[in-house]
């Protein structure tokens, strides 16, 4: 993400060099950076190691060595009247997790994912039989999930996160990422939770499922009311009037979220704290997820009242169906985050994401007439929300719509990131 | 603490920034001025690494800040133009999550946000929302977070503006106690305040720098070479213009007509530019006193840094170009004062 872009290494060592002698106090911790892993003891660590500014292996390895030889005896003298207990408070990050916590969490979660996968992919013959094709599916699942793992596995054992040039993706591997992101979010769901658009949304969400709920009892109290084939989960899940609220609801609950930061300018503010985009706009859409998964759990309710009066029921295809809303869910908020992070009108953002979602939900439905030819329906149809909430809301959990649902996320924050780091509104 | 090296920066095809240079050392107080458009603001937005630099290299402690964004970030306390805020929290609620952001640890994270409180006096407004402060309160709130992270160094965009007095006072009065602990760069177009505040000023006009030198530097620089006299003497004012101008080292003499009353005659002296102002107003007391002309004034012309910056900033950028204009205004300003 957005670490320091590994530029040429041109930067000279003595610059770094030069920059570890001058810091506050790297006298007591300094000089063992290895056994400093667990760096939650320091309440001041300025010494760019320790916080991963010495990513890159040159750089940190290069005033390491240096910084300690010169140490030992002087630092003691030479520290104390440039610290002269410079404030009561000696400040400084500190880390809320170990470096190695976090490895260890990238290790486990990578090594179940790719055991899962690899297993899945081994048992898979895509519908081909060249062995060749096989295999570089094979190689991919393991490289994929294997790569973090390992990255993982090297913190969790060195106790500090790899040099840059091994992490080309960034992956976040150091614990002031993760506090930053603490800090973010506490703050981005209370102005999500506590602001009175959320419970406009609320209200007009409410409302529409309540209209649901009142049509899925017509629809029982029909005659053909036996027929359909999970009717609780294809009106509370699945269903025109709620792709509509949701069109309306979600890029409501995200236009504020980067726009306003930009028109008051407190984009400013945020940006020039030590905290990357990427931190920044997953704080954003995990808060406006969050509010959509509390919004989403009222209307569960309804499913376990009708419950009370069904003759028969089954809870597997109305919880695959909030398994699905939740999904469509991350993507509208994601999308609505990436508009918001391209302007600094509230107005603009809700209308731009109000209109990718008209497209993306109701793309097939409008799209596809009986001429349109197979390939362009099926590419249609795989890009259609709607086809993989069917899907959902019959029960059917499918690889193919859950990697749907979560590169798309995944794209549309990839862009919001990028959007955020883009200059034109700043 | 901060170097900037040969910085450009370009909006589209506006050069807004060109070939920007100058260091900011440990515990100085840097004043960056210039007119609004000059590429303050812009220069600051870079080195805290808001705006992408184009061309150039900003090191903060000797980090690159392109190289090591986050890194060289937590040694800055950045304080925006005009203090955007979060203005629905409360001042201890923002600053504490403002320390949260900038990786204080939760223990040291109370004693830290109580000591910026102290430190800006924001002790009795704690639990106001920030939106129903004055407009110097909200500074300090600006001022407290640029300092709740504990930076070496301070970059402080125009803190004083849209102050009334007494809050300027108070501002600047936080400045001098921060600035015994910290490096500050700050900029603004108070020219009084960077007299008393700063012990540095780097001026920029039309996105190049102008000048980097120590106020009294600055003064020495753009002197004027020039006294100002007032004789008590009975000869016409042409005898004793020439009688002046064969003083070593005048260059030339001009009467004020206007201002003779009786006997008293007074001269605009130029010397030449070897020649120190102490030297010319010792020479010429020398003189005073073998004509027997006594002498009732004699003012070096001491250019205000206001004539200063409106010089560098016009294009004027030489010491030569001293406009008779400037200095009517000067002794105007010298006696008033």
């Amino acid at each position: 993400m957005s670490e320091g872009k590994p530029e040429e290494a041109e930067e000279t060592p003595a610059a770094e060099a030069e920059a570890a002698p001058s810091e506050e106090a790297p006298s007591e911790e300094a000089p063992d950076g290895g056994a400093t892993g667990e760096a939650k003891a320091e309440p001041e660590a300025p010494n760019p190691e320790a916080e991963g500014a010495g990513s890159e292996a040159d750089a940190s390895e290069a005033p390491a060595p240096s910084a300690p030889a010169a140490l030992p005896d002087p630092t003691p003298a030479a520290a104390t009247p440039s610290t002269p207990a410079v404030e009561p408070p000696s400040a400084g990050p500190t880390p809320l997790l170990g470096t190695r916590l976090v490895g260890l969490a990238w290790f486990l979660v990578f090594a179940v994912l790719g055991y899962v996968l690899v297993r899945r992919v081994y048992g898979h013959d895509f519908g081909t039989t060249n062995t060749r094709v096989l295999s570089v599916i094979r190689l991919a699942s393991i490289v994929l999930t294997g790569y973090p793992a390992l990255l993982g596995l090297v913190t969790l054992l060195t106790g500090r996160r790899p040099p840059a040039r091994f992490n080309p993706l960034g992956i976040p591997l150091d614990s002031w990422w993760y506090q930053g992101l603490n800090a973010l979010t506490w703050r981005e769901l209370k102005r999500v939770f506590f602001h009175p658009v959320a419970y406009i949304v609320l209200f007009v969400f409410l409302l529409i499922n309540g209209f649901l709920l009142a049509m899925l009892i017509a629809h029982f109290s029909t005659a053909q009311g036996g027929q359909m084939s999970n009717p609780a989960s294809s009106f509370l899940t699945n269903n025109f009037y709620l792709w509509l609220s949701l069109i309306l609801i979600c890029p409501a609950l995200t236009m504020r979220l980067l726009a306003e930061e930009r028109r008051t300018k407190s984009l400013e503010l945020l940006l020039t704290a030590p905290v990357t985009e990427t931190q920044v706009v997953l704080s954003k859409y995990g808060a406006a997820f969050c509010y959509f998964a509390f919004m989403t759990s009222f209307s569960l309710g309804y499913a376990a009242l009708i419950k009370t009066y069904a003759v028969s029921w089954d809870w597997g295809p109305i919880l695959s169906g909030y398994l699905g809303l939740l999904l469509i869910g991350s993507l509208a908020t994601s999308i609505g985050v990436f508009t918001s992070s391209l302007t600094r009108s509230q107005i603009l953002a809700y209308l731009v994401a109000a209109m990718v979602l008209v497209f993306m939900f109701l793309m097939v439905g409008y799209m596809v007439r009986p001429g349109t030819p197979a390939t362009a329906k099926a590419i249609l149809e795989h890009f259609s929300v709607s086809t993989h909430q069917d899907q959902f809301a019959s029960g059917i959990i499918s690889w193919r719509s859950l990697t749907y649902f979560l590169t798309s996320t995944a794209l549309f924050l990839f862009l919001a990131v990028r959007g955020v780091a883009a200059q034109g509104g700043r | 603490m901060l170097s900037v090296e040969n910085l450009f920066k370009f909006y589209g095809d506006f050069l807004a920034l060109e070939d920007v240079s100058f260091h900011v050392g440990k515990g100085e107080v840097v004043g960056l001025l210039g007119p609004n458009g000059a590429g303050k603001s812009t220069s600051m937005k870079t080195i805290v690494g808001f705006l992408p630099l184009s061309k150039g290299r900003i090191r903060v402690d000797g980090l690159d800040i392109t190289r090591y964004p986050i890194e060289s970030r937590r040694r800055i306390g950045y304080l925006p133009e005009h203090t955007p805020l979060y203005t629905d929290m409360r001042v201890r609620e923002y600053l504490t999550y403002r320390a949260q952001l900038k990786g204080i640890g939760w223990r040291a994270r109370k004693s830290r946000v109580d000591y910026v409180i102290e430190a800006t006096g924001l002790g009795d407004r704690t639990r106001q929302t920030i939106e129903t402060l004055s407009k110097g309160y909200k500074q300090r709130v600006g001022i407290a977070d640029a300092l709740v992270g504990d930076p070496g160094l301070l970059i402080l965009d125009e803190p004083t503006i849209g102050l009334d007095p007494n809050q300027i006072r108070e501002v600047r009065g936080l400045l001098d106690r921060l600035a015994e602990r910290h490096t500050i760069l700050l900029s603004t177009h108070i020219l009084p305040e960077v007299e008393r505040v700063c012990d540095r000023v780097v001026v920029i006009a039309q996105g190049k720098i102008a000048a980097d030198d120590s106020i009294s530097g600055l003064r020495a620089r753009y002197r004027e070479n020039a006294v100002r006299i007032a004789l008590r003497a009975d000869e016409t004012s042409d005898a004793v213009k020439s009688a002046l101008l064969s003083v070593a080292g005048v260059s030339s003499v001009e009467p004020r007509f206007e201002e003779h009353e009786g006997t008293r005659q007074v001269f605009w002296v130029e010397c030449a530019a070897e020649v120190s102002d102490d030297q010319l107003a010792e020479r010429l007391v020398d003189f005073s006193r073998d004509k027997g002309w006594p002498l009732s004034e004699l003012t070096p012309q001491r250019p205000t840094l206001e004539q200063i910056f409106v010089r560098l900033t016009m294009g004027e950028l030489g010491p030569a170009a001293s406009d008779a204009e400037g200095s009517d205004e000067t002794s105007d300003t010298e006696r008033a004062a």
